[in-house]
């Protein structure tokens, strides 16, 4: 696990898994990363939280918006009237902003991969992508 | 949250709390011996279950199994707070007086998630039904732990499997994570079952939440929550129960479910172990 505390921003780099260790589907990418002699780097996104430029910076590589990563069925989703939101550039940091505080909105698992692209890592081939993602 | 006989906060730690008690763990660090007898099945669990107990004097924990053993003996002094306190070094001495069988019971094959949990739907035999709605396994079980639970098994070999399954009942009320974790020597299951007996909150397995398609609630950080374990020849059972939506009132009914599901899984796990 990363030793990188709460609030501090640093910049990704080499293969990183974001993972929630109550999350099957994380244990199952592990585990997958490891039978593949994967060089990766764990971080307990909930315990070591993602500022909100390294949630820009993984967004950008996912090419994804904060809403396509948010985990809208969670109780805090559901608390801050999130279905409710705008989903446009106006209300980008909005989202930014809530993931950032609210770490468990935050979809399961995240790779970034070593071309400097990332993916959500939920099934077998996801993570098989990742790992065949490698820099040009 | 109440569920007083564990009644510690439930769910991730504080980022800052972890740092100060790694800071604490390298400052000061302290042995705890035990004399615990590492022996296969019965003897083993009722000395090591007999400590736990004697320790956990001022809890209403509530183990089966509890016979009288040797208590080990400690040289912590102050009290410090659970999230705070450092890990401390447990060695854990062989017995002289261990079964003949030990050897040949621990060249069997780990128990695989098949054995432990056989069946999706499950009914116990009071009648009462369950799904098992997830089921994880990793060689790699620091991922499924607290940090201090896996600094605890660096003490001895790193632990061979941990399984985990997330049941619910027929009502899809109650969460209830069983997970097997299993060693290659009795002596460093020994380990974690002692620690996890006297400080159950510190040394957790993690609790897995509902997967999507299970439509079941992720329960609130911070909720009730119930700890239980048990110990085979080289195997520790944990069984953690909440309700989904982190209530904390019917205690003795999610007790009972988590005691249940726990003795369900472990009969499976002893009938490979020690059957």
């Amino acid at each position: 696990m990363t030793g990188v505390r709460h609030g501090v921003s640093r910049t990704l780099c080499g293969m990183e898994i974001w993972i929630n260790p109550a999350c099957s589907k994380c244990r199952g990418a592990i585990k997958l990363l490891d039978e593949e002699g994967a060089a990766y780097t764990v971080r307990r996104y909930l315990e070591d939280v993602p500022s909100e430029g390294e949630i820009r910076e993984v967004l950008e590589r996912l090419g994804l918006e904060p809403w396509d990563i948010t985990r809208t069925q969670e109780a805090v989703a559901k608390e801050l009237g999130m279905k409710e939101w705008a989903r446009d550039a106006g209300s980008r940091e909005r989202w930014v902003r809530a993931l950032a505080e609210h770490p468990r909105l935050i979809q399961r698992p995240i790779i970034t991969a070593e071309d400097g692209t990332a993916v959500v890592a939920r099934t077998d081939e996801a993570v098989r992508d990742a790992l065949g993602r490698q820099p040009t | 949250m109440s569920f007083g006989d564990q009644g510690m906060s439930y769910g991730p730690p504080d980022p800052y709390a972890q740092w100060v008690a790694e800071r604490e763990r390298i400052r000061r660090r302290r042995r705890i011996r035990f004399a615990a007898a590492s022996a296969a099945g019965g003897v083993l669990v009722a000395t090591v279950v007999a400590g736990a107990a004697v320790l956990y004097a001022d809890g209403d924990e509530k183990e089966a199994g509890a016979a009288g053993a040797p208590v080990p003996s400690t040289t912590s002094s102050e009290p410090v707070p659970s999230s705070r306190r450092p890990v401390p070094s447990v060695v854990i001495e062989s017995p002289s007086g261990a079964p003949s069988s030990l050897p040949s019971l621990l060249k069997r094959p780990i128990v695989t998630p098949e054995q432990a949990f056989p069946e999706k739907d499950v009914r116990l035999a009071d009648g009462t039904a369950y799904e098992r709605v997830d089921l994880a396994t990793t060689t790699d079980c620091a991922h499924g732990m607290s940090v201090q639970l896996a600094e605890l098994i660096e003490q001895g070999e790193e632990c061979a499997q941990l399984t985990s399954a997330l049941f619910t009942d027929a009502e899809r009320r109650s969460q209830v994570t069983v997970t097997v974790l299993s060693f290659r020597k009795v002596e460093d299951a020994s380990r974690v079952f002692a620690m996890a007996s006297m400080d159950p909150v510190t040394y957790q397995v993690v609790s897995l939440d509902p997967p999507p398609e299970a439509g079941m609630p992720t329960v609130p950080p911070g909720s009730a929550g119930v700890f239980r374990r048990l110990m085979t020849v080289r195997s520790v059972v944990f069984a953690n129960g909440q309700w989904g939506d982190g209530a904390e009132t019917d205690e003795a009914a999610i007790t009972k479910q988590t005691t249940d599901l726990l003795e369900y899984v472990n009969k499976r796990v002893v009938a490979r172990e020690d059957g």
